[in-house]
């Protein structure tokens, strides 16, 4: 456990002269969604009509994007930039000299990324509230699964990009994952309409990866849903499991991709 | 001190390339332990199954008695890492990369701070410290990665290739901070290309080719076994023939100058003009490592 401090001050004394800029593109991203899509799209939407459950189609709109932005953090973060500190950033690679174990490596490395979604998820909250969206109390926790939703993603792909480089391969993969992976997840992760309105396929392809689970639960802590707790704790459930499968599979890509 | 490395039938493979072949090695408390071959010959394999990172394929590996598959981050706490890549942090400034390295070690920051600025020191660094490491020099840059490596006091530092890429100045340099290690009584173990690093640094030393350890002792113990006292250089013009078999000593003859083993240089070259067999070129030297490695494998070391 020290062990792991010790990588997540040294990340964090990495990006120290960038923290800045990157709590401010964490927050853009999200705003320009909130303002074009929330209130640009949303003044052409019927909100009773559409039977979303909420006052205003921002209010819908607003929280699933606090979820949808923390997952493409934990995807991009999780491949070019994972597999340079793999091979030629000093970083990683004089890291496991020490006694820190690349197990530990990859649970710190995922754990950071979560973490950044996290600070990126609180620094959301502030437009939220000046939108006048958020409607309960558990506001407060959302960012703590937006985290967890950036893990669920960062950990399985990280894992991916450490069997690439262990596998001596080259990136061309990156690019299909975020285009054919993340980008319809983004569109189909219930961050925008219900995912019912899917074709019956899709719709369970959404269920089954971690993205809707992430928008349904901010959700559900930010404005008043349908959602019980038995549900929240289903999507909680989904999210730690994508987690945990991803640092099992990542411990050994890992350990594979700096020690051969 | 436990022994720092005792390895015996040590064999790594990637599929079906075996890398190292079943060598045995044992290194003291306080020596200062080179391994010496061409490119590909295994030294980079053994080393970087000492520092853990890599596991072995089959034999026995201990490091200060410990099995490094159980309890790698117990070996690693006591080990100073020098890659053949330097593995720096780009993002750091040059004290920054020492702190932080340290900081895995257990050091507080205070503790950090002050061993950073001692060995900022020692690697003569003191005025860079603030610095980008982008913006240092490559021996510089080999320095940082040697002084990073110091921050833990190891019992046992690895250096991998150490002054491969450096220009002479800067690889004196780096050899005289080595020697200081090495009279601080800290137990190295180096590889090389260079036979006069090898010379230079190691009380004892291992000839390694094709994964094999094909010879070793002391430089000065190798060379009397294996070759002459002097080496005569000498070279003809391409078109002459010109026997030298009949001198009765061992030849080399690489591709453009021929090798002519001898107790003394002087005497046999005087030989040759006397008998009418002047070369357009010649040189006496003393034999050393490099003529060791030929004499050994037939090859040399650095083609």
């Amino acid at each position: 456990m020290t062990l792991l401090f010790h990588f997540w001050e040294h990340q964090f004394w990495r990006l120290r002269s960038s923290f800045r800029a990157t709590i401010v593109s964490g927050m853009v991203g999200p705003l320009m969604y909130l303002l074009g899509i929330g209130i640009g799209i949303g003044s052409q939407v019927d909100v009773q009509a559409a039977d979303l459950g909420t006052g205003r189609y921002v209010d819908y709109v607003g929280p699933g994007l606090m979820a949808a932005a923390a997952m493409q953090l934990g995807a991009t973060e999780s491949l070019w930039d994972t597999a340079a500190s793999l091979k030629w950033r000093g970083n990683y690679v004089s890291a496991v000299t020490t006694p820190l174990s690349t197990a530990q490596l990859f649970v710190g490395h995922a754990s950071w990324i979560g973490f950044r979604a996290l600070i990126g998820g609180t620094v959301y909250l502030v437009p939220l509230v000046l939108f006048g969206i958020p409607e309960r109390p558990t506001t407060v926790l959302a960012p703590f699964v937006a985290a967890l939703t950036a893990t669920a993603f960062a950990a399985p792909i990280s894992a991916w990009s450490g069997h690439v480089v262990s596998k001596g391969q080259t990136e061309q993969s990156f690019p299909m994952i975020l285009r054919l992976v993340i980008l319809p997840m983004y569109l189909f992760s219930g961050a925008f309409y219900p995912i019912e309105q899917l074709p019956l396929l899709l719709e369970w392809v959404a269920r089954v990866l971690p993205v809707w689970h992430g928008v349904e639960l901010v959700r559900g802590l930010i404005i008043d849903t349908d959602l019980s707790f038995i549900g929240g704790l289903t999507h909680l459930a989904v999210l730690v499991a994508y987690t945990g499968l991803g640092m099992l599979a990542g411990a050994r890509t890992f350990t594979k991709a700096l020690g051969t | 001190m436990e022994q720092p490395i005792a390895a015996a039938g040590l064999t790594k493979t990637f599929g079906d390339f075996t890398a190292v072949d079943g060598i045995d090695l044992t290194i003291e408390p306080g020596e200062s332990f080179a391994m010496l071959g061409p490119n590909g010959a295994g030294k980079s394999s053994t080393m970087r199954m000492v520092s853990t990172v890599s596991p072995i394929t089959s034999g026995s590996l201990r490091i200060f008695g410990m099995d490094p598959h159980v309890d790698g981050p117990a070996i690693r706490d006591r080990l100073g890492v020098v890659a053949q890549e330097n593995n720096l942090d780009d993002e750091l400034s040059v004290v920054e990369n020492i702190i932080l390295y340290g900081r895995y070690f257990g050091l507080s920051w205070k503790e950090a701070r002050a061993k950073a600025t001692e060995l900022l020191g020692f690697a003569q660094l003191e005025d860079r410290a603030d610095a980008r490491v982008t913006s240092l020099s490559g021996g510089m840059k080999r320095r940082l990665a040697i002084a990073r490596a110091l921050v833990n006091d190891p019992d046992l530092v690895l250096l991998d290739e150490p002054t491969t890429g450096l220009d002479p100045q800067a690889r004196h340099l780096l050899w005289q901070r080595l020697y200081e290690l090495k009279e601080r009584g800290v137990t190295l173990l180096l590889t090389t290309h260079y036979m006069d690093e090898a010379e230079q640094l190691a009380d004892r030393l291992v000839v390694m080719d094709h994964g094999t350890i094909v010879a070793q002792g002391a430089p000065a113990e190798l060379i009397a076994e294996h070759v002459t006292r002097e080496v005569l250089e000498v070279r003809y013009p391409p078109e002459a023939e010109i026997d030298l078999e009949s001198l009765g000593l061992r030849l080399e003859s690489l591709t453009d100058r021929i090798l002519i083993y001898t107790d003394d240089g002087e005497a046999t070259m005087t030989e040759l003009v006397n008998s009418g067999r002047t070369p357009s070129s010649s040189l006496v030297r003393r034999a050393s490592l490099e003529d060791v490695f030929l004499a050994l494998t037939g090859r040399r070391l650095v083609e």
